[in-house]
């Protein structure tokens, strides 16, 4: 696996996997999340999961279940944690523990550490024997306006738990008793959607869908989800269509644990109007998304709320300029004015889109900063990193204090180096 | 990274969170920007300059809190206390201080730090040089800002007591005063080994 990625990753980030294998080979991790396909967990748990395993830790991934009536719900407390102004009832709730329960009955827990990702099975503490202290609550969403009722609520699960992980520190929640660590999510160069395409595999796709390679094109890759904005996205664009003809491509997949997509995509639909220069597509491929990436001339992520925004990450490692709502993850990627622009509407999306479209060169060497900001902050090998190192914390116990993996050859004069353990340099 | 719980949304709980912040917090605001891009100086080097700059829009304080001496305060007590002065004084001056909402606020943060060995060893000046070309810019942000804070004495960074352990005086003076705060990670080494290469060809006569 380690060979693969020699000559794209830094060669640190391989050296200090190396160091990390050494110490926990044989130890187990577990993940559980509420999705196998769609979505930012189940991407990157797709590439982390080989990856610790190809390093001697016994990695293995569950995903709960439940009925379209569960997913109803846990849609509901990810958009009330969100900020959502929704109410849950008392019967819901209930209904959510039940199912959790009978979850927690099929599934084997057992692992030296478990990772349980985002609201949906965070109650499953309540329902498994695993020792507490072993597991961690990642939480990938966007908390920093929740619902007090609903946040109130998981509250008392998350509390329990061993450890808290964000994205960025506005996530945080004050009085949580438990540490509270960050690390950033991460892709894989490797994958389908992110790895290298020659520009034939980029017209077969663009022209397969009949989008013109000889005009701009604007994109935005994301869930049809009201918190991405994609109603704001076509009224940015149809201010710079004034003046340029360009296209835009509003593109999304859909996943099992989001029920609310379709209604999302209607509206879109709607407002879309019949422009000819607007390209809805569904659940494109990871490769098709790759290759849409590639042909943007910018790319837009206009989030209202956004726990960090994968696909920010993906287009400025295509090396693209990125146009990113100034919220949630988002901000801790874009170098406003350096890889992109933050905007607070979709009049300021215009702004910078009309700019970018205007300064191809100025836009030229955005996107090559932001190549090389992710190359250092957010590809899977960094990612990787920061979980070993979040076992070996949760399994020594440790507190603070650094940790000093094993030194090769006695005194080291070049080359020790620091580095946070739950997060990007 | 660990989040504390001390945050700010203006210069007074800013003030108020230097104060109580571990030392390591501080030096982790005070440098992770070098870190996070490593070609690139960042505009303002530390979180508390980018900070009062970007959100705030307290453009002098955050020139001040920029212009922090930090090659010659090895000690992040003073360090603290420089900071602290500079808040102070500006609140001191006027009263009056913009609030910015919680999301825009100022995590306070620590490091959980792990040093990963590379089990690159220099045993000549001239390997050191080859090594120094091709190390993780990390590696050199470590010698640089990190060990200088972790050893006693008046240290002032690894490369400069290696150089003069080898005789090398004049190059160990030259790399004390070079100014990491001023350079990104990668411009930084390229000016050492520009250094280090001409002593050792002066040292050799070349």
């Amino acid at each position: 696996m380690m060979e693969k990625y020699r000559g794209i990753v830094p060669d640190a980030a391989l050296d200090e996997l190396h160091a990390l294998s050494r110490i926990l080979r044989n130890r187990s991790l577990l993940h559980v999340n509420s999705t196998r396909t769609g979505g930012g967990v189940a991407e990157i748990l797709a590439s982390l999961v080989p990856w610790t395993e190809s390093l001697g830790v016994r990695t293995r991934w569950e995903v709960i279940t439940g009925s379209p009536g569960f997913f109803e719900v846990t849609k509901s407390m990810h958009n009330a944690l969100q900020g959502a102004d929704i109410e849950i009832s008392h019967s819901e709730l209930q209904a959510y523990l039940q199912n959790l329960h009978e979850n927690a009955k099929r599934m084997d827990m057992n692992a030296d550490v478990v990772v349980i990702h985002d609201p949906q099975p965070a109650y499953l503490i309540d329902y498994c024997p695993v020792n507490p202290k072993s597991l961690v609550w990642r939480c990938h969403i966007d908390l920093s306006h929740p619902n007090a009722h609903v946040w109130r609520f998981l509250r008392q699960a998350v509390s329990r738990y061993a450890m808290v992980v964000f994205h960025v520190p506005q996530f945080a929640q004050t009085g949580l008793p438990v540490p509270q660590v960050l690390i950033a999510p991460s892709i894989d160069p490797l994958a389908d959607k992110n790895r290298h395409l020659d520009e034939d595999e980029i017209t077969a796709v663009t022209d397969r869908f009949g989008i013109d390679r000889g005009r701009p094109i604007l994109v935005q890759i994301s869930r049809f989800d009201r918190f991405k904005d994609p109603l704001g996205v076509i009224k940015a664009y149809k201010q710079v269509r004034q003046n340029f003809d360009c296209q835009l491509v509003l593109a999304g997949g859909s996943a099992t644990d989001d029920p609310e997509g379709p209604r999302v995509r209607s509206e879109v639909e709607q407002a879309v109007a019949g422009d000819p220069d607007i390209f809805v597509l569904s659940s494109p491929s990871d490769l098709e998304v790759n290759a849409l990436q590639r042909a943007a001339t910018v790319i837009l992520q206009k989030s209202v709320r956004e726990g960090f925004g994968l696909t920010v990450t993906e287009a400025m490692w295509k090396g693209k300029p990125v146009i990113g709502g100034a919220v949630g993850g988002i901000t801790s990627q874009i170098v406003h004015g350096v890889t992109g622009f933050l905007v607070h509407s979709p009049d300021g999306a215009a702004f910078r889109l009309r700019y970018l479209l205007s300064h191809p060169r100025a836009a030229g060497q955005m996107g090559e900063k932001g190549r090389e900001h992710v190359r250092h902050n957010y590809l899977i090998t960094r990612h990787v990193r920061d979980y070993l190192l979040l076992m070996l914390n949760i399994l020594e116990g440790r507190s603070g204090r650094p940790i000093l993996l094993p030194r090769r050859n006695g005194t080291v004069i070049l080359g020790e180096k620091p580095h946070e353990s739950f997060s990007g340099t | 990274m660990e989040v504390t719980p001390l945050r700010a949304t203006c210069l007074s709980q800013l003030l108020t969170g230097v104060t109580l912040a571990s030392e390591w917090s501080l030096f982790f605001h005070l440098h992770q920007r070098f870190f996070q891009n490593p070609a690139r100086l960042p505009d303002y080097p530390n979180d508390f300059a980018a900070w009062t700059n970007d959100i705030l829009g307290e453009y002098t304080v955050a020139e001040r809190l920029a212009n922090l001496n930090l090659i010659r305060s090895i000690d992040l007590g003073a360090v603290r206390r420089e900071i602290s002065v500079i808040l102070a004084e500006r609140l001191m001056k006027d009263g009056t201080e913009r609030h910015t909402p919680p999301e825009y606020g100022f995590v306070f943060c620590q490091p959980r730090l792990a040093a990963f060995a590379s089990g690159r060893l220099a045993h000549t000046p001239r390997e050191f040089v080859e090594m120094l070309s091709g190390i993780d810019s990390d590696s050199i942000g470590y010698h640089l800002f990190f060990a200088p804070r972790v050893t006693t004495g008046p240290v002032i960074n690894d490369f400069s007591i290696w150089f003069r352990q080898w005789g090398y005086e004049s190059l160990a003076r030259q790399l004390d005063a070079f100014d990491p705060y001023l350079n990104s990670l990668e411009d930084t080494r390229a000016c050492l080994v520009e250094f280090i290469r001409k002593a050792i060809r002066e040292e050799k006569g070349d």
